[in-house]
């Protein structure tokens, strides 16, 4: 049996293996050339182009080839020591060796290939399934206090008999540990997009619907009330809902996080081509030039992924005057009407 | 002195029932808790609560085996409480019977807001024969058929009227897709969500920008009128 090493020689070892085997294979030939028919002696090459094949580069593998149809005329067909060739039928043993050398050697390489893919499949499940479930383990150790943390925080802030002192200390673990949740969430949220795990539940969708629920879920985070531009008669989307209203909210943290809770925020919303163009503006001091949109943070990374699985673009940039504005484009459906 | 309400809990994370033990009057609420499925069961045959709190991921019994079975007996307003990402549970749990549901992480007031929505369409079923509704400057006289803004009249289609009907006769609970679609447009319109989507809208624009925000999308699972 051939032994496939997981790492094969580079070109220059490679070549090194077959000058070397071919000169092992010319020795035997030539010891034993005697007493053994020609056609036998052309099998040890085959041998060596084999051994080499297994061991070493499609380049290395086609050198040696090469290598033992020429050292095969040299040294033993007659007249040894000369390329030349005294029976043409000679040709027709070199033809059929270089090829039979060149077909073994890149069925081998093909061979060997398809062992160490399937290896490293095997070693990718193995660790996806150590990942999945060490991802799913955080999720629920780290929700299920956070759970209990904000649901007593806020049991607390209702009490009727607490002091101003009291209640504002509770409000911080409230509002920490909010934070906190939402920061597990999109870890876990883009860990599955990178293992390519989140699946579409699409619908029909109205944007104000999805905009809406956004603002709503994000209550709190800003002081003036987020404005609000739809364009009427806008088409249904057809789209993973909760995924399009998770980058919404990605969309609005950034804004509240970037240019503060007191900016003015503004959503916008209307057909281009055969596209929807969701738009946040805020009127905070903007990407600055080392912040990248790329850069800036799990929650534009997101947005970028919701995006992109339901095959849209993003952009993020500055308004001329004061603030950022990230826009996302979805596609509409073809199929638009149906339902 | 009213009695207190008697709840229910069944979830297996000890610290829930503490804190909601611990955060609400004892003359309020009378906990009764559970932490597994079995025990659930046996609690609500033995107390006949008010109010059942059930958590979906139970360790001995799945959530909505637990909610079928309980709904083979008991007509108790169930309250499910579900993680995040989980509206698929949520809608197969609203459809099975469930009257509403909470996502964790949930506070106190939010909660208890929803208890008391439950009680009020468990206790009082009137409310759903009564001649008029009001909500917020929003007025619906079901006798007249007349939809009324503030002061003035709004004009609706059969069906745009049909629909807000349907969520003032259950207001403060959310209501699935199905349900409204079956509801309005009968049982063989059960996928058509493009169909409600854009009855929706027209009936938003037409309650004018404050009444029209009193329909609350719920992503993923339905609407809630107030």
């Amino acid at each position: 049996m051939l032994r496939f090493s997981d790492q094969p020689l580079s070109d220059w070892a490679g070549m090194g293996l077959a000058v070397v085997v071919t000169l092992c294979s010319t020795l035997i030939g030539v010891l034993t050339v005697s007493t053994w028919d020609h056609a036998n002696v052309a099998m040890i090459y085959l041998l060596g182009v084999t051994y080499v094949a297994s061991r070493t580069t499609p380049r290395a593998a086609t050198a040696a080839s090469i290598l033992a149809v020429l050292a095969f005329d040299i040294s033993i067909v007659p007249p040894s020591g000369s390329l030349m060739v005294h029976d043409v039928q000679y040709l027709v043993t070199f033809g059929v060796m270089l090829i039979v050398g060149l077909l073994i050697s890149s069925l081998t390489i093909q061979l060997r290939e398809q062992v160490a893919a399937r290896q490293a499949a095997a070693v990718a499940v193995r660790s996806e399934q150590i990942r999945g479930d060490l991802l799913s383990s955080v999720s629920h150790d780290l929700r299920t206090p956070l759970a209990s943390i904000e649901g007593a925080a806020s049991g607390l802030i209702q009490q009727p008999d607490i002091s101003d002192r009291v209640k504002v200390l509770a409000e911080t673990i409230l509002e920490e540990s909010q934070r906190m949740g939402r920061q597990v969430r999109n870890l876990l949220d883009m860990s599955r997009f990178e293992d390519g795990k989140v699946k579409l539940f699409k619908d029909w969708h109205s944007v104000s619907d999805l905009v809406e629920s956004a603002i709503e879920r994000t209550d709190g985070l800003f002081k003036e009330p987020v404005k609000v531009e739809i364009e009427p008669e806008l088409p249904l989307l057809f789209a993973d809902g909760i995924l399009v209203e998770k980058a919404l909210i990605n969309m609005l943290e950034n804004a509240a996080r970037h240019a503060g809770p007191a900016s003015l925020v503004h959503v916008q919303a209307n057909q281009a081509g055969n596209c929807v163009e969701l738009m946040v503006k805020d009127d905070g001091l903007g990407f600055s030039k080392g912040r990248a949109p790329k850069g800036s943070g799990l929650g534009l990374a997101i947005c970028r992924a919701v995006v992109e699985s339901h095959g849209g673009t993003m952009g993020a940039g500055n308004l001329s005057g004061k603030g950022a504005q990230v826009t996302l484009r979805l596609p509409l459906s073809q199929e638009a009407d149906r339902g | 002195m009213a009695e207190p309400i008697r709840i229910v809990i069944i979830d297996d994370e000890a610290p829930i029932r503490r804190f909601l033990r611990a955060s609400i009057e004892p003359e309020d609420v009378e906990w009764i808790e559970a932490d597994s499925a079995a025990e659930g069961k046996r609690q609500i045959a033995r107390v006949n609560p008010d109010v059942v709190l059930l958590d979906l991921g139970l360790p001995d019994e799945d959530g909505l085996e637990v909610l079928r079975s309980l709904r083979d007996w008991t007509t108790v307003p169930i309250i499910i409480l579900t993680a995040r990402g989980q509206e698929h549970e949520k809608v197969l749990a609203l459809d099975a019977g469930a009257d509403d549901y909470v996502t964790k992480p949930f506070s106190v007031p939010e909660l208890m807001a929803r208890v008391r929505v439950a009680l009020r369409h468990a206790k009082d079923t009137s409310i759903e024969n009564e001649a008029t509704f009001e909500l917020d400057g929003l007025r619906i006289d079901f006798s007249a058929r007349r939809v009324e803004c503030g002061d003035e009249e709004v004009r609706l289609t059969p069906t745009e009227y049909k629909l807000l009907a349907v969520l003032a006769r259950h207001s403060g609970k959310v209501l699935t897709h199905r349900f409204l679609l079956s509801e309005v447009w009968g049982p063989g319109y059960l996928e058509s969500t493009h169909t409600l989507r854009v009855h929706m809208g027209a009936l938003r624009q037409k309650l004018l920008a404050n009444h029209g925000r009193l329909i609350r999308t719920e992503t993923g699972v339905g609407y809630r009128l107030g």
